[in-house]
């Protein structure tokens, strides 16, 4: 581990290479907005409200529901 | 002339022994100390039946240091490296006495590997005298007659291939848990100083990968909404819940354009279909099965389930518990054990059902143990009462050998579809035509039976309510001790004896959290810096070819030093490896571990001063534990809690309903609750509170 290498904002774990996030939290990101294009074909649905559907079920996995709780409060991806 | 030294793995078994063939069932009970042996007199020859306290050997490395690698090994007394095993001691000495005067051996543990490997052993360090003239005794329950007749029909000589097998079983982890726990503990003593252990092994390592490869699914899992169509028809006064012929419908408009069509449609019955099937009964138990069954209908773990056994096998209630068989072979005397069976009050009703409807011959599983048949009753009484948990295990065991020789049940499922302009719903029902072993194996049956209305083709059923319900789609479920053994039986991972502990050593290693395997922080920090680094000791690939290898040397197929050799090569590399990384290793694990110790002692932010965290603490005077706030010292925030002192603490990401405090479970012994820190004062827990000052004031 040497100084240079990145944090993960969400987690402080190592950032995967050329990734803002770790590969937790990248896996994460991957898998949200794989997720949309499932339930944008299930149902109209803007991208907010589903990111606060999904953080109100429980079935919501950990990294999901941080990587969501992440973008909310910046506003950020 | 001298005796001949039977030699049992533990002192109920060799009780039992000598009893057994002792011609006057009474054999001599001798005592040395604190110990007890037996002298028995069988066709003119004196035997002498002593026993060893499971193994009295263990491994210990030939070179000093604690470090690694450290790959050459010899055999020492268990006491040598185990401090808590003084009491092997003085029965080493006794077996050795006793073997002076010895002019024969026969070897009468448990018949699998560590029996096989305890009896060559002790031959070899205890007697001092060469394994190739003893002769076994191979026996799967220890009843007299299984006994006398494993007397009488000895093997001429020790199971080598098994000793084999098990020989070097024992060297592999040896050498892959010791070195490998060395590497990760020095890691972390390298980053922080800390001398910490944290432990690995050639098993737990995957079965570790099991758990965070699961854990992974979970934490990235994303529900997706699908709908199910509910509708509720009326018929003859009664309510019929129908099921759509599409169980999930995937799209929000297509459920709602369904409900709009059917809205107030009268359903026509458009056929009334009912088939019948036979269900052969359960197969016998092996242990996987039933640690399987005992812990869907008791939840035991499957280490109690396996310890629960034992005593039973030892009380010659039960036949061996360690096997894989799912065979009651026909060399078993089953006649003679259900109608021992049915001398046991309890038993006689099913025993009499069964005399009216047995089949032929048992059903048979498809898995085999050359060394040992199905887990089945001996059909002795208990000569003890049994303990409820120890009842219950036996009742399975019993009721699941009857079940094995019940004849088919019969089931019968009934289907009305119901039809309207392009939709067809479902009712379904269910019944038992013939009970069969179904009622041999009593309250273990789950059969849910739903009745159905008489309805017949073209009646009309209105539909009175219908909606679109939104679900969401499941995560896996985390393993529990049942399931991950499960698992590590379809990896071939382990043997039916380790299983059971590799499963519970997750969670006493804080690998896990609770019993429902959730991966604690430390748990995370291990997998995430093995498998960045030294991937091997996570691998399942890795360990079964061991296992095969292993299993070779069993069958006889692979030379014990060879797979030695080949073992040792590939520990080298992984080790090499290691020692590379160890720098970068040994602070990823530390910041695992600072992460870990944190969420094991801090119970969140002190409701008192608002910047301070509540945190478990032991008072350096007293000894004793309480919360406290971080900030006492620099800040002089003084709110404290009181804590019970027994049992672990375990923060719970909840707070009390009455109180708001934080809660907590106390784990002490086999007793779990959970209570809030504040309970002193909680106004939920006064009533409880006066519960037990008058508890205690009767006591007095």
């Amino acid at each position: 581990m040497t100084e240079e290498e990145a944090r993960c904002p969400i987690c402080g774990r190592i950032c995967r290479a050329d990734a803002q996030f770790c590969g937790y939290h990248e896996n994460a990101r991957e898998e949200l907005e794989r997720g949309y294009k499932e339930w944008s074909a299930a149902m109209p649905i803007t991208w907010n409200e589903y990111l606060s559907q999904l953080i109100e079920a429980e079935e919501t996995g950990m990294w999901i529901r941080e990587m969501i709780e992440f973008i909310m409060s910046t506003d950020d991806l | 002339m001298g005796h001949t030294l039977v030699i049992s793995e533990k002192p109920a078994a060799a009780e039992r022994i000598a009893r057994a063939l002792d011609e006057g069932n009474e054999p001599r009970v001798m005592k040395k100390g604190r110990l007890t042996y037996y002298e028995c007199e069988r066709e003119g020859n004196k035997l002498v039946v002593v026993y060893a306290l499971g193994h009295l050997f263990e491994l210990k490395q030939t070179e000093k240091g604690w470090t690694y690698p450290r790959l050459e090994t010899e055999w020492v007394p268990r006491y040598e490296v185990d401090k808590k095993a003084s009491d092997v001691k003085p029965v080493i000495n006794l077996i050795k006495k006793l073997s002076r005067e010895a002019d024969s051996f026969i070897v009468a543990t448990d018949y699998d590997i560590e029996g096989s490997l305890i009896g060559f052993l002790t031959l070899k360090y205890a007697c001092n005298v060469d394994p190739h003239g003893a002769k076994r005794m191979r026996f799967s329950t220890l009843t007299r007659d299984d006994l006398v007749r494993a007397y009488e029909k000895m093997l001429p000589t020790l199971d080598f291939p098994m000793i084999e097998s098990g020989y070097v079983r024992h060297q592999v982890d040896w050498l892959y848990g010791i070195n490998l726990t060395r590497a990760l503990t020095l890691a972390i003593k390298r980053a922080s100083g800390w001398f910490k252990i944290v432990s690995t092994g050639r098993v737990q390592g995957p079965t570790l990968s099991f758990v965070a490869e699961r854990e992974k699914e979970i934490n990235l899992f994303i529900p997706t909404p699908y709908w199910t169509i509910d509708a509720v028809g009326e018929y003859n006064g009664n309510d019929l819940v129908f099921e759509y012929h599409k169980k999930r419908v995937d799209r929000l408009d297509e459920a709602q354009q369904i409900v709009n069509e059917l809205k107030g449609a009268r359903l026509n019955v458009s056929a009334v279909k009912a088939t019948r099937s036979t269900v052969s009964p359960p197969v016998p138990f092996n242990l996987s099965g039933l640690q399987s069954e005992a812990y869907r209908h008791f939840g035991f773990k499957p280490s109690r389930t396996l310890a629960l056994a034992q005593r039973l096998y030892l009380d010659a209630l039960i036949s061996y518990p360690r096997t894989s068989s799912q065979k009651i072979p026909p060399s078993i005397d089953t006649q003679s054990i259900l109608e021992e069976l049915k001398s046991q009050s309890q038993y006689e009703r099913l025993i009499r059902v069964l005399e009216e409807q047995r089949r032929a011959e048992p059903v048979q599983g498809e898995k085999t143990d050359p060394a040992h048949p199905a887990i089945h009753p001996t059909g002795k009484k208990p000569e003890r009462r049994l303990t409820p948990s120890e009842r219950k295990l036996y009742d399975l065991i019993v009721r699941r050998f009857l079940a094995v020789f019940g004849e088919d049940s019969i089931r019968e499922s009934m289907r009305v579809d119901l039809a309207h302009a392009g939709h067809t719903f479902h009712l379904r029902g269910r019944r038992v035509i013939k009970e069969g072993w179904m009622k041999l194996y009593g309250k273990y049956v789950r059969v849910e039976e739903q009745e159905l209305p008489t309805l017949r083709e073209g009646d009309v059923v209105p539909i009175e309510r219908i909606e679109a319900s939104e679900k969401m789609n499941q995560p896996p479920p985390r393993y529990n001790p049942a399931s991950l053994l499960k698992q590590l039986e379809r990896e071939n991972l382990g043997t039916k004896a380790t299983r059971a502990g590799i499963v519970d050593s997750l969670r006493s290693r804080g690998y896990t959290l609770s019993d429902r395997f959730e991966l604690s922080t430390l748990g995370y920090a291990t997998v995430e810096t093995l498998e960045r680094h030294v991937p091997q000791i996570l691998s399942p690939e890795f360990t079964r070819r061991l296992e095969m290898d292993m299993e070779a040397i069993r069958e006889g197929k692979r030379d014990r030093e060879e797979v030695l050799f080949e073992a040792k090569r590939d520990l080298l590399q992984i080790l090499d490896r290691f020692k590379e990384h160890e720098e970068e290793i040994g602070a990823e694990l530390v910041e695992g571990l600072k992460r870990y110790w944190k969420t094991q002692e801090e119970l969140g932010p002190c409701p008192k001063c608002g910047e301070g965290t509540l945190v478990i603490v032991r008072s350096p005077k007293t000894g004793k534990r309480f919360v406290g706030c971080s900030r006492y010292r620099e800040g002089g925030c003084d709110l404290t809690f009181p804590l019970p002192q027994k049992g672990r603490i375990v923060p719970l990401d909840k707070h009390c309903e009455y109180c708001g405090y934080q809660m907590i479970r106390v784990v002490s012994g086999r007793r779990t609750w959970e209570t809030c820190i504040n309970w002193a004062n909680c106004p939920g827990r006064q009533e409880d509170l006066k519960a037990l000052q008058k508890r205690r004031e009767k006591k007095e």
